[in-house]
This record gives C-alpha cells, sequence and structure tokens, in this order.
C-alpha cells in the first residue's frame, strides 16, 4: 500500500543549523498493516509523517501510494486519500463551527463541494450513528460548537472526520499523549476499532514501547533519520523493553536513555 | 415651532423608561467575571437579557446626548436659516465661505436677521449625504454649497431648498444645472472656471521663452482636471508644449515637483487642494531649480508661487452672496443666472521673483497686487 | 424626519461594505485592506454605466467589479505569497488608477437628473413617498444580499469559507484547496463592498474618486458595534447584525452632525466620542458593578 523508496530531508543544508532529518529511508507496508513506530526526540518520526503527508517535498527519493506516486502531489490532494490525527486536539477541528458541520466537511471529501446543502438529514442521521459507537455522549451534541468540548471528545470527533471516509493510509501520530489515561484508553480503544472494523493501513507514532510492542502487528524504530529496527513476527512476540534496550545498544553503540520511552 | 417640541418630549419620556430598564435589569443580574482562563467557553449568560441590557443602555446614553442638544437648536421663526456645506477644511473654501458671510451681513443679513449654519464634511464625502439631509431636516431657508461634489450631492436631494454654490469649475458639465443663463433644478451660483488664458500671457510678459511647462496636480480632484485640460487646449493652440506629474495625495507633492525639474521651464498649479496643502514644498523646489510657479489663485501664490490672475476667492464668495440677497428680495430662482466670475487681480509674489531672479516689468508691477510670502 | 430616514438609507447602502468586511476580517480572519479600492471600483463602473443609461447593469456590474478586485487580492496573498495586509494595499493602489481609466481620467461622474435604479424605483411607485422608496430599495438589496450569503455559508463551499477561516489546517486535512477557497471568499466578499458603491454611486447621484478613502474604518465600526450591542452567535445573526450595526453608525454621524454645540472642525472627534461612549458602555457598567462587589467584600472582611 505505502512504498517509500530511499526518502531523504535535509533542512538548512549549507548552514551551521544543519540538519538530516531523513536519510535515505525506505520502508514498505502491505494493505492493512499497522505499524508502530518508535524512536527518541529528533529521529525524523514525525518528519516521516509530515513527508508522507506532503507537508514539504523531500530532497530525494519517491513515495508511493496504492501504487501512485504522490511524490510531488500537494497536502490537500494527498489528504483525500491520507488521515492524519496529531498529539494536539485542537488541531484537528474547527472550534467556531458545530460537530455535524465538521464531520460534514470531511465526509464530503471524496465528492466534489457545490452548492448543496452541506448537512442533510440522512447524513446527520449516518453522523449521529457513527457517534454513538463512540459512547461519548457526542450524538446527542451535535449542534454544539466544537471549541466547547473537552480534549478527549475533539480528539474522537477528529479521529471519525479523518475515518469517516476510510483513508488508504491512516497516520497517528502520539494523538493520545496529551489526554488522561482514562481517556487515552477509551480513544485508543476506538482507534483499534476502526481499524479493524475498516482493515484501515495505519502507523502510528508512540512514546510507549510497551504499548508499541503490544498494539499492531509490526513495529520500527528510527534514529537520526533512518529505520534502525524492524520488528515483525515471532521475533516481535518475544521483545520485551530490556531486549530492544539491548538491540539499540547493539546497534547505535550508546544508551537508550529517554525516560518516557522506558516508562511501563 | 411647535413640531420641534414633540419629539424632544417623546425623547424625554423615553429617556426615563430606559433609564429605569437600565438600573431594573442591572440590580436584577449580576454580572458574573467571565473567566479568562478558558477561552474556548462562551458566556452561559441568558443571551436575551444580555442584549436587551446592552441596547437599554446604548439608547439611554443616545437619548441623553440627543435631549441635550436638541435642545440647543434654535429654530425661530422670524430669523432667515442659512446652511453652508463645505468639504474640506482649505484656505481657499475658507476665504469663500468668509467672503459670502461678510457681503450678506454688509447687505443687511447679519446676526439680527440670519442665522447661519457651518457644516464640514472633514474631506470625508460619506459625511456630505449625512449634512445634506439634516439641512434639509432642519428646514433652511437656502444653502449654500462649496465646490463640486458638495453641490451635487445637495441638488440630488432635489429637496424645495434652492441652493447656492460658490466656485464649481463646471457647472453644467457636472449636471447641477443645464443652463447657465436659466438656472433648473433650483440651484444657481457662480463658477470659477480658471483663466488660463490670461495666466500664460502673464507668465509670457514675466518670464519670456518658457517653451514647456509642467502641471503639478491630483487627478482626483475635478476643478484641477478640468483647469488642466483647458490649459492643455490652450497651449496647444499657441504650439507650446507641456509635461504632468500628477499626485493622489500630498505625501507625494515634493517627488512629482522634482520629478519636473529639468523637464520643463516653468511649473503651472491649477485650483487644486492638494498641491496647496503641500504649496511650500513645491515652492522649495522651484526656487532652488530657478523655476517659475505659476498658480490659480493668489492664496498659493502666497504661500510661495510666483503669479497668477486670480480670481479673489472672497469676492467671489460675496458675488454669491449678493445672488442670495436677490432671491432673498422675491426674485425667483431661475431669473437670476450662473455667472462666470471673471478674473481681474494680477498678483505677483516678490520674494519669489528675487529667489529666482526675474524682473517684473514696470508696466506689469504698476497694474499688479505685489505680496510676499505668507508668514 | 429626513435625517432618520437619510441616515437609514445610508446604513443600509454601507450595511454591504459592512458585511463584505465582516467575510474578510471575521468569517475568513484576513485583513483585508482593498476595500478603499474595490469600493470605489464598484462606485465607478455604476456611475460610468448610468451615465451611459444602463443603471441596473451597473449594479450588477459593479458587483463584478468588486469581485475582480477581491480575487486579485487573493491570488496575491495565495499564490504569490504577499502578505495579506500588503496584498490589499497593493489592490487599492492599483485600483486607483484603474478607477480614474474608468471614469474616463476624471476624477469626478455627475449623475444628477440621470435615471438611476433610484429614480426608476420612484417612478415606478408614484403614490408613495419618495424616500420611503429610497429606503425600501436598499432594504431590499440589503435583505436580498444577506439571505443569499446566510444560504451560501451553509453549503458545502460556504462551510469550506467558514472553516478556512477557523483552523487552516484542518481545512487542508479534509482534502480542501485552501487557496482556492480563500480567493473565492475574498472575491465575494469585495463583491459586496463594490455593490456598496454602485449603489451609493446611483444613491447620491455622483461618483468621486475620493469616496473610498477611510472606507475600511466605516466597515470595521459597523462590524464592532453590531456585534458589540447584539453579541455574536452564528453567522446568519452576524450578518445580520453588521447590517443593523452600519444603521446604527450613521445615525450617530447623524447626530454627531446635529450637535451645534461644537464649531464645524470637530466633526470627527465628536463622532468618535459618540461611538466610544456607546460601545464602552458594557465595559463602564462592569467596571462599576466590580467596584461594588469589591467595596463590600471588603467590608465583611473587616468586619469578620
Amino acid at each position: 500500500m505505502l512504498c517509500i523508496h530511499d526518502l531523504t530531508k535535509v533542512f538548512a543544508p549549507g548552514t551551521p543549523n544543519e540538519h538530516v532529518a531523513l536519510d535515505h529511508l525506505s520502508l514498505s507496508l502491505a494493505p492493512g498493516e499497522f505499524v508502530t513506530v518508535i524512536g527518541s526526540n529528533g529521529a525524523g518520526k514525525s518528519t516521516l509523517f509530515s513527508a508522507i503527508g506532503g507537508s514539504f517535498w523531500a530532497d530525494s527519493g519517491a513515495i508511493f501510494l496504492d501504487g501512485k506516486n504522490i511524490t510531488y502531489d500537494p497536502e490537500h490532494k494527498r489528504a483525500a486519500k491520507i488521515g492524519r490525527l496529531f498529539q494536539d486536539p485542537m488541531k484537528g477541528t474547527a472550534p467556531h463551527m458545530t460537530i455535524e458541520e465538521n464531520l460534514a466537511l470531511s465526509y464530503s471529501r471524496s465528492q466534489r463541494r457545490g452548492l448543496r446543502l452541506a448537512v442533510c438529514r440522512r447524513d446527520r442521521d449516518f453522523f449521529r450513528s457513527a457517534l454513538a459507537e463512540f459512547d461519548m455522549g457526542l450524538e446527542d451534541r451535535m449542534d454544539t460548537k466544537v471549541g466547547l468540548l473537552s480534549g478527549g471528545q475533539r480528539q474522537a470527533l477528529t479521529l471519525l472526520m479523518s475515518t469517516i471516509v476510510p483513508p488508504k493510509l491512516l497516520l497517528l501520530d502520539e494523538h493520545t499523549a496529551a489526554l488522561d489515561p482514562a481517556t487515552a484508553g477509551k480513544v485508543m480503544a476506538i482507534t483499534n476499532q476502526i481499524i479493524q472494523k475498516n482493515r484501515l493501513t495505519t502507523m502510528m507514532i508512540t512514546h510507549n514501547i510497551q504499548s508499541a510492542l503490544s498494539s499492531g502487528s509490526r513495529t520500527v524504530m528510527m534514529d537520526s533519520g533512518k529505520i534502525i529496527l524492524d520488528l515483525s513476527g515471532v521475533e516481535r512476540e518475544k521483545m520485551t523493553v530490556a531486549g530492544l534496550m539491548e538491540l539499540y545498544r547493539a546497534k547505535q553503540h550508546k544508551m537508550l536513555d529517554n525516560d518516557r520511552m522506558l516508562l511501563v | 415651532m411647535p413640531i420641534k417640541v414633540v419629539p424632544q418630549m417623546m425623547i424625554t419620556s423615553v429617556l426615563v423608561f430606559q433609564g429605569q430598564m437600565f438600573f431594573c435589569c442591572k440590580k436584577a443580574l449580576p454580572e458574573k467575571p467571565s473567566d479568562s482562563s478558558d477561552k474556548m467557553i462562551f458566556e452561559k449568560e441568558k443571551p436575551m437579557m444580555k442584549t436587551i441590557r446592552n441596547i437599554a443602555a446604548i439608547l439611554t446614553v443616545l437619548c441623553m446626548i440627543l435631549t441635550l442638544f436638541a435642545g440647543c437648536q434654535q429654530q425661530s421663526t422670524e430669523k432667515i436659516d442659512i446652511g453652508i456645506i463645505q468639504l474640506i477644511e482649505n484656505g481657499a473654501f475658507n476665504d469663500m465661505r468668509e467672503g459670502f458671510v461678510q457681503q450678506m451681513k454688509d447687505r443687511g443679513y447679519d446676526e439680527s436677521k440670519a442665522n447661519f449654519h457651518y457644516k464640514n464634511a472633514q474631506g470625508d464625502s460619506t459625511n456630505l449625504n449625512t449634512i445634506c439631509q439634516e439641512m434639509v431636516d432642519n428646514g433652511m431657508d437656502l444653502v449654500v454649497t462649496i465646490a463640486t461634489p458638495a453641490s451635487q450631492a445637495m441638488v440630488n436631494l432635489e429637496s424645495d431648498i434652492p441652493v447656492f454654490f460658490i466656485s464649481v469649475s463646471n457647472p453644467v458639465g457636472a449636471r447641477i444645472i443645464s443652463d447657465m443663463e436659466k438656472p433648473d433644478k433650483n440651484a444657481t451660483g457662480t463658477s470659477n472656471a480658471i483663466p488660463v488664458n490670461e495666466i500664460f500671457d502673464l507668465a509670457d510678459q514675466l518670464t519670456p521663452g518658457c517653451k514647456t511647462y509642467g502641471f503639478l496636480y491630483n487627478t482626483g480632484e475635478i476643478n484641477a482636471v478640468t483647469t488642466v485640460e483647458s490649459s492643455k487646449k490652450y497651449l496647444d493652440s499657441i504650439g507650446l508644449s507641456y509635461e504632468e506629474a500628477v499626485v493622489a495625495n500630498s505625501s507625494e507633492v515634493q517627488q512629482a515637483a522634482q520629478s519636473l525639474i529639468g523637464k520643463v521651464d516653468a511649473f503651472f498649479i491649477p485650483n487644486d487642494s492638494v498641491i496647496q496643502s503641500a504649496m511650500n514644498l513645491v515652492a522649495e523646489v522651484a526656487r532652488e531649480a530657478k523655476i517659475p510657479v505659476y498658480c490659480s489663485s493668489n492664496t498659493t501664490v502666497e504661500s510661495g508661487g510666483f503669479a497668477t490672475v486670480a480670481i479673489s476667492d472672497t469676492q467671489i464668495g460675496a458675488i454669491t452672496a449678493d445672488m442670495a440677497v436677490e432671491y432673498l428680495g422675491g426674485k425667483p430662482i431661475a431669473e437670476i443666472p450662473s455667472v462666470v466670475v471673471p478674473a481681474t487681480d494680477v498678483v505677483i509674489n516678490k520674494t519669489t521673483a528675487e529667489a529666482i531672479g526675474a524682473d517684473i516689468p514696470e508696466e506689469v508691477a504698476s497694474e499688479a497686487i505685489l505680496v510676499e510670502d505668507a508668514k | 424626519m429626513t435625517l432618520i430616514v437619510g441616515s437609514l438609507q445610508l446604513g443600509l447602502i454601507y450595511g454591504l461594505l459592512a458585511v463584505g468586511v465582516y467575510i474578510a476580517f471575521r468569517i475568513l480572519d484576513i485583513p483585508d485592506l482593498s476595500a478603499e479600492g474595490t469600493f470605489t471600483f464598484g462606485l465607478a463602473v455604476s456611475a460610468a454605466l448610468t451615465a451611459a443609461g444602463h443603471p441596473l447593469a451597473g449594479v450588477l456590474l459593479g458587483f463584478l467589479a468588486g469581485s475582480l478586485g477581491g480575487a486579485v487580492t487573493g491570488v496575491l496573498q495565495t499564490k504569490l505569497r504577499i502578505h495579506p495586509i500588503l496584498a490589499g494595499i497593493l489592490t487599492m493602489s492599483g485600483l486607483y488608477s484603474v478607477n480614474l481609466a474608468v471614469m474616463g481620467s476624471s476624477s469626478n461622474i455627475s449623475l444628477v437628473g440621470l435615471d438611476t435604479l433610484f429614480r426608476l424605483a420612484v417612478d415606478l411607485l408614484p403614490g408613495v413617498d419618495k424616500e420611503i422608496v429610497r429606503l425600501l430599495l436598499a432594504g431590499l438589496f440589503c435583505a436580498a444580499v444577506v439571505a443569499a450569503l446566510a444560504l451560501f455559508l451553509k453549503t458545502h463551499i460556504g462551510l469550506c469559507i467558514r472553516a478556512a477561516g477557523d483552523n487552516e489546517d484542518m481545512v487542508r486535512a479534509s482534502s480542501i484547496n485552501v487557496d482556492h477557497t480563500k480567493i473565492l471568499a475574498l472575491a465575494i466578499a469585495n463583491g459586496c463592498i463594490g455593490l456598496s458603491g454602485a449603489l451609493l454611486a446611483q444613491y447620491q447621484g455622483f461618483a468621486d474618486i475620493s469616496s473610498g478613502i477611510g472606507i475600511v474604518a466605516v466597515g470595521l465600526a459597523s462590524v464592532i458595534i453590531g456585534e458589540r450591542i447584539f453579541g455574536r452567535r452564528g453567522v446568519t445573526w452576524g450578518l445580520s447584525v453588521t447590517v443593523a450595526g452600519s444603521v446604527i453608525y450613521r445615525l450617530m454621524i447623524a447626530l454627531a452632525l446635529k450637535t451645534n454645540l461644537f464649531p464645524a472642525y470637530c466633526l470627527k472627534i465628536v463622532s468618535a466620542v459618540i461611538v466610544a461612549a456607546a460601545l464602552s458602555v458594557p465595559a463602564v457598567k462592569q467596571m462599576l458593578a466590580r467596584r461594588k462587589i469589591k467595596r463590600e467584600g471588603l467590608r465583611h472582611a473587616v468586619h469578620s
């Protein structure tokens, strides 16, 4: 589904601030695969997602989505096939518009938008049933302005908006990191539910190694713009946090010393 | 007038009611200090009551002011109410207004017989319409308008109030009247078409040998544009050439003047309020380059120009006053023809003459009004 | 009461300007200064066509002229990445020359005595008072535009425009071309502004190149006065109260003009004081209430 060939991106080349964010990175995802991505800060995880999403063009390399070359497509065009969630719950929704208006906006992603009224009865019923599955009470508040919702509710809404028209690829960038544990758990459960129901190809960045090893079917570890570990199958099932640290030291000749990652 | 009392009484009663509402609402619903920590939580106060309170409060303030000032208006039946509308503060316009008022007083219409209501739109043409409507509202006996936009706005209202315009350069072209001899549309007045022919002839006497003139003016003023057009026609007819530098506002004047240096032998400035406002900059540039500046009004000459054949602004105001007096004496407007006021005064600035090294021939100097830079 | 009816008429005509400013500043959240140019563009086009005998075409083309100006500003901002404020200033400056050209290099076109929409409307309804007919015509245009916009902002495209001013990233993530959306929205906003100018030319009987100076401030004042008095609720409400704000602003100016207590040159400061006084009433009330709460709170603290 997703094919990344030899992707390279250098920020501020030729200046003292030069930083190699992506270093000849290659990665392939099969349709329906759920990959978790881990790595210390500055490893290039979010940059990778931004490159796939189209926030900038890479310096070299190519990106293929479902066989199509999207390397030079503008961001909004890629957004038709790629869903993204960010850590900041405020980022994904328009605060001064209502829940149903936000949903109508993303629902029309696949169609040509014209002068028809944005929210009609049929759509409203569909939204209501979709929201009801979240069990957060949002289906009763479809007329509320999104700005009045809590972080967890907004993130759940953003999740629904990204997947209401099933995308070819779903990119989750630590989307539960800013939520309290109870809400984070709930949102994660809904995430898994949606991914399984629609068999979405997914990549998820997380800082929690334990969670990374237990979610999905494959784990990729990045460091300094490269992929240094790619675990799947039996090897992954047997892997523990300590084992991962040992592997890291062996590869990079330095300690994995990021506290957040080691917290169980 | 008894009719005017009714609105005042209405206003007072509304005021009392509003005041009550204002204070009652204030007691019934204490203001919740708004929680500014979370920007996204909107005020939960009952929106209807808040709106009513706001409207009531603002109307109270308005009504208080209205009552206060409405009471100050003197609407007496014996005195004539004369409205004066001016578009912008400007030396020339002010002179015209003062000339008009002074002449009216001299002809017997002083404070005992007439009220002069002067309103200035402060250069904002959006205010012009409201001022004209206010004049109609107050039932003026006649309205005097200075310059073209004010005259157009007033005549367009098609009210019963007669309009006397001062110094509109092209009244027929501006559709204020259709015929100078037989004014229609309840309006008449004076036109100050600048005598460009005489000015250029004077230039030839004072500084002979000028082959190219430079026009410096604001494209936004119709009076100036008309004058420049007639100048171009005259210069074409006598075989001289011209350049032009245009500005949109006073900040561009200095550079425009400087751009003409080296290309022209003399400047010509039409009746233009923007150039007039920055005249000392133009004078400095021109004197430095020893170039004569021929103007269209004595105010501009006094501000540093060289010479002109002028219509005195005060005089044009006075002539209009004479026409108004004729009307007040009983003559119908249609029988008071509009006049193009002839230019008579040759005005020369001595300081400028010295600065550019020009000699004023004796026969011109004896007839001319010699001025120095206005202090 | 010519003054009151006249102020209502002007308030409605400038209400369209305020609506355009509302769309740009409030819905799109873009500081668009091209209003000065586009207002005069609509004014000039309408005057030129009315002088040639086509008042209705003048109004319609005035709207289109304004839209064109807005689209240019949009392109400067989005495709050429020029800062929004500067883009507006560039359009405004460029349109000055265009407007002079449209007016035939003259700075003033007179329509006194010619057939304008207002005169035609008066002829159509001979039994009704002339000023009331003019008021109805202005009101009709205003109501039609506000209704059309309110409906439009509920359609798919309208939703894109509203979201673009709310959260641009989310709009892009919903696979919407933000640049095109902004250009369209600016075109519509400035179209309303151009329409306002077009109507004004036919209303006041002349078009002067300086009519647009300072018009952005007038529009903004109307928007803020409307919001302050009537509160913010939704888009339809916002559009309607903006028109109301424009009317109230005109009435405040009329009030300032009516006062004979100050000399004529004080007009601008008197109108500024009236507007400031009216807008500060809620803040002053809150200050007084707080002072009272504090006084009583301190008194109780002393006693206990």
